[in-house]
């Protein structure tokens, strides 16, 4: 009987051991579970936050004529000819689909597609070029997420000799500097990841900045504005000159007009800035918006009027 | 000669520069004394909203006369329908030639604005900011949602 007791007593602590390791090992796998999930989840809400702040789809996506996201097929008016947008659908024939993480940095950092051609800088890889791997790749992560769409290409129409692509070596050769973003030594951290995001995301310099007549960037009117902008638009100095830019303009006006569009004198911006702050500026966050703002104080002002 | 330049003569001269430089400053105009004076009444309109803005961002304190911004605010959005007259719609003026052709949904644009300011002027009375802060986005909201379809982007 002893025996017995003590037999039934050991099956009990034995089962007792089992399921309380049994339900240990549970927990321990369903938490596994949950965090990989949840950094699945952030990686890729990351991704989704990066292709907005860079803004990928307000170009490749043909909104007037609705177009599928990021299909493509976007004009682009330029003082060049007409840029249309490529396909950047995982679409493995029309798309990137086929891109490896190589040939996506390739691309979008060093501006030369996989079959080895020389992008137009009307696609801001000069801009794109200060981005870290890491974030180039989380874009590319959101963008291979999406639903495959098969629109071919449209050929860009402009004409000689700016449409011969060989012709870029050469433009590359004056006008990109390939290399991570590096701030300012005395910049504060807001000012750093302002920075950041302005040059190699949000890529404002593409349109902020003057181009000379080869279509290089002219750096010492850094965001001073242009008559002479894309879209046939004038391009505001958003520098912090007084006079000309938006030297006037508090932090708090730059982050309320990224989200809004609303200026401080309650005028509401139109044209293509009302498209890039609907689809990219207003999905920042209020911490990146307010580093953006930073950012834009701290660069030199400089007096140049737009007429 | 040296008569010339007497004091009256120096008078005119200088008050016809100062006339010049007046004038030059109202170079914007349109041509069109009704579509000037929509513009005018619109930048007031900015302006007021503008004031209230910066006490909504917490740039400023509130005061008692925010309450003037938010009535000249609705007061201009009353007498929104009065400043698009038949003929108004001249080339220098952003105002498209929609408005005058589709008219229920512009009558339809200023309503809301008008419903919006009447919200503001009570929020704005309130003194609370985040009131003030999300009166002030509906009623910007209005303003932008009636540009979009009504008025030509800037050149």
């Amino acid at each position: 009987m002893m025996c017995g007791v003590a037999k039934v007593k050991d099956w009990e602590r034995f089962l007792s051991i089992k399921a309380a390791s049994l339900l240990f090992c549970g927990a321990i796998l369903s938490a596994t579970l949950a965090i990989t999930g949840a950094e699945a989840q952030e990686a890729s809400d990351k991704g989704a936050y990066l292709t907005a702040a860079g803004g990928c789809y307000g170009c490749h996506t043909n909104i007037k004529e609705k177009g599928a996201p990021f299909a493509g097929g976007r004009p682009l008016e330029t003082p060049f000819g007409t840029f249309y947008t490529p396909n950047i659908t995982p679409d493995r024939d029309t798309g990137i689909g086929s891109w490896s993480d190589k040939d996506f940095l390739t691309a979008i950092k060093h501006g030369v597609s996989p079959l080895d051609q020389y992008f137009f800088p009307a696609f801001p890889y000069t801009s794109y070029t200060k981005m870290t791997d890491e974030d180039a790749l989380a874009i590319k992560s959101h963008l291979m997420a999406l639903t495959p769409v098969t629109q071919e290409n449209r050929k860009h129409d402009i004409s000689a000799p700016f449409s011969w692509r060989w012709l870029q070596w050469g433009w590359r050769l004056f006008f990109f500097t390939d290399g991570p973003y590096v701030p300012p030594s005395n910049a504060s951290d807001a000012v750093a990841r302002g920075g950041y995001l302005v040059e190699a995301l949000t890529h404002c310099g593409e349109c902020h900045t003057p181009r000379n007549f080869l279509g290089g960037t002219d750096n010492s009117l850094y965001l001073a504005g242009t008559a002479n902008g894309g879209e046939g638009e004038k391009v505001p100095n958003i520098t912090p000159d007084t006079e000309t830019g938006i030297g006037d303009w508090s932090e708090g006006d730059i982050v309320s007009f990224m989200k809004d569009g609303m200026m401080p004198d309650f005028d509401n911006v139109q044209g293509s800035m009302e498209e890039v702050i609907s689809h990219s500026t207003s999905k920042l966050t209020d911490e990146d918006l307010a580093a953006i703002a930073a950012y834009l104080k701290s660069i030199p002002p400089i007096n140049n009027k737009i007429q | 000669m040296k008569k010339l330049f007497t004091k009256p003569v120096m008078a005119i001269l200088i008050g016809g520069v100062l006339f010049g430089g007046i004038a030059s400053a109202h170079s914007e105009s349109t041509g069109n004394a009704e579509a000037d004076f929509r513009i005018a009444e619109m930048k007031k309109l900015g302006m007021n909203m503008g004031a209230i803005a910066k006490v909504a961002k917490g740039e400023e304190s509130y005061s008692a006369s925010l309450n003037d911004n938010a009535a000249q605010v609705a007061e201009i959005a009353a007498n929104m329908p009065k400043l698009f007259p038949e003929g108004s719609g001249v080339e220098a003026s952003r105002a498209k030639p929609e408005i005058w052709t589709q008219q229920d949904e512009f009558q339809k644009d200023i309503e809301s604005l008008q419903t919006a300011a009447i919200q503001l002027v009570a929020a704005v009375k309130s003194g609370d900011q985040a009131m003030i802060g999300a009166a002030l986005k509906e009623t910007g909201g209005t303003c932008g949602a009636c540009h979009k379809q009504f008025r030509k982007p800037k050149e």
